[in-house]
Formats: C-alpha cells, structure tokens, sequence
C-alpha cells in the first residue's frame, strides 16, 4: 500500500532539512571553534599563569593565616587559663548557669580568638570582689554581648 | 520517473558540478593557496615559538613568585617569633607586671601584624606598617628604659599609652 502523500512530504522535508542545513551548520560551528581557539590560545596560556599566581599567592596567604592564628590560638588559652582559674575561684558567689555560661563564652572566645571580649571577663572577674555583685556584673556582660 | 530517481539524479548532478568548480577554482587560485599554505605553516611555527617562549616566562614568573611568597612567609614566621619574644622579655623584665597585660601587648601586635600584611589596601597596609614598627620601638624603649637603670617601673608605660592611644 502506498505511503500517503502527507507522509511523504513529511519524510523527505525532515531528510531534505538534514541534507541541506546539516553539514552547514556543522561546518560553520567547526570553523568558528577552530578560528576561537586558535585565536585565543595564547590569552588561554595567559589566563592559566594568572590562576597558577594567584593560586600560589593563596596558598602563601593561607600558610601566613594560619601562623598567625596559632600563635594567637596560644596567646588567648594563657589569658582562657587565667579566665578559668577567676571563674573556678568565683564559683559559689554565682548561679550556676552563670557559671555554664561563663565556661561556654570561655570556649568560644578560645575557638574565635576573641580576645578582647575575653579579656573584658578578665577584668570584670578582677575589679568584682562583692559576692553580691558578680552575677548581676555577669549578667550585664553577657547582655552587652547579646 | 519516480521521485527518489529525480532526487538521486540531482544529487549526483550538484557533486558532479560542485566537484567540477571546485577543481577549476583550485586551478586557478592554486599560487594563492601554495602562498597561503606557506603562510600559515610560517604563522603556525611562529605561533609555537611564541608559546615556548612565553611557558619559559611562565615559569620563570611561577618560580620567582614562589620564592617570594617563601620569604615573605619566612619574614612574617620570624615577626610572629619575635612577638613571641617580646611577650617573654616583658614579663621576665616587668616582675610584677600581671600576665594579661602582657597577653593583651602580644595580642595587639599580632593584630597589627596581620593588617600589616593581609589588608588588601596598599594605603592602609603601609599605615600598619609603620604603626607595628612604632609599636614594636616603643616596646624595645620601655625595655631599654629599663635595662639602662633608670627608675623601676612596674609596667610598660609607653607601650600601653601606644595602644590605648590607639583605642580613643
């Protein structure tokens, strides 16, 4: 039985349609990736060195970060040891979950290196020597925090 | 005659005339393809030459950063060490002296320190600069001042004027 006309026409446009346009298409997408990478090879090359700098500047800055952090790591446990032993001696002038925080703020001060806030308990804990006045000193302290 | 016989004919008939075009354009522009042939292998090599000449660069360039950043790192290592040690001397020379104020000097030099180095503004980077070696002048003075036994003190007075000057 023959095809009728409809799918006729239908078959030969669409292999009409690839024959004709196809390879042209396909050439032109060729030639115009042969002529951009051959005109860019060399910014291609510059702009590979440009990440390889930057990368070993990164890497430079990265290794000076982490120097510097250590030895500032090391810095603030010395003040976090001298914060410990006022909040150990304070213990019973305060209520406990004063304490629990204290010990926790203590913590992330050392994680941060927040020393000045560190450094701030450390001098609220040695100007308060009234038993009455710590925990609301340390109230107020963590609030300002807050 | 059938469709697929007209289609085929006429395929064979446009290869066979664009064949023949294309071999009598050869003909006739064949001293310009030779040139252009000639062209692009002298393009190609000066291309490959620019290249090698360029990985050469590159690597030089790579090399020399490394070392840089290797001395700048070795710099900035013995920087840190001396902040160390000025921490050490201040609470060996300054007997009474309470140790957080000691930590607290090291803490804003090693602060300095880093703004000196990592700020990304040059402008402020030089500030830093100058004000960590100011810093670090006026922490040798205090202890100079001390060693050279003029009145005892019990703290590094110019330092902490330093950096509270630095804090208003």
């Amino acid at each position: 039985m023959p095809a009728s006309p409809a799918e006729t026409s239908l078959v030969f446009f669409s292999f009409s349609v690839v024959a004709l346009y196809g390879p042209a298409v396909l050439l032109t997408l060729a030639a115009g990736a042969f002529f951009l990478r051959r005109r860019t090879r060399l910014e291609r090359r510059q702009e590979k060195h440009r990440r390889i700098r930057e990368a070993i500047a990164r890497r430079a800055l990265d290794k000076r970060r982490r120097m510097a952090l250590k030895t500032q790591r090391q810095n603030i446990r010395e003040l976090a040891r001298l914060v410990r032993a006022q909040l150990e001696e304070q213990k019973l002038r305060m209520k406990p979950y004063l304490h629990q925080r204290a010990s926790a703020f203590i913590e992330r001060a050392v994680t941060g290196v927040d020393f000045d806030r560190l450094y701030a308990l450390h001098a609220l804990f040695s100007q308060t020597h009234d038993e009455q006045h710590v925990s609301p000193a340390l109230e107020t302290f963590f609030a300002e925090e807050r | 005659m059938s469709l697929p016989e007209n289609i085929g004919k006429f395929v064979s008939k446009l290869c066979y005339t664009i064949k023949t075009e294309a071999a009598v354009w050869q003909k006739t522009h064949q001293p310009d393809i030779d040139r252009l042939r000639e062209e692009r292998l002298v393009a190609d090599k000066e291309l490959r030459q620019r290249l090698e000449l360029m990985e050469i660069r590159f690597q030089e360039e790579c090399k020399r950063a490394r070392m840089e950043e290797e001395r700048q790192t070795e710099h900035f290592g013995e920087f840190l060490a001396s902040i160390d040690e000025m921490k050490a001397n201040m609470l060996e020379y300054y007997g009474t002296m309470p140790r957080p104020i000691a930590l607290m000097i090291h803490h804003h030099a090693a602060e300095l320190l880093k703004e000196a180095w990592h700020s990304p503004d040059a402008r402020e980077r030089l500030q830093k600069q100058t004000r960590f070696t100011n810093l670090m002048l006026t922490i040798t003075e205090d202890l100079s001042d001390l060693t050279a036994g003029g009145a005892q003190k019990a703290l590094p007075e110019k330092t902490i004027a330093f950096i509270q000057n630095k804090l208003e």
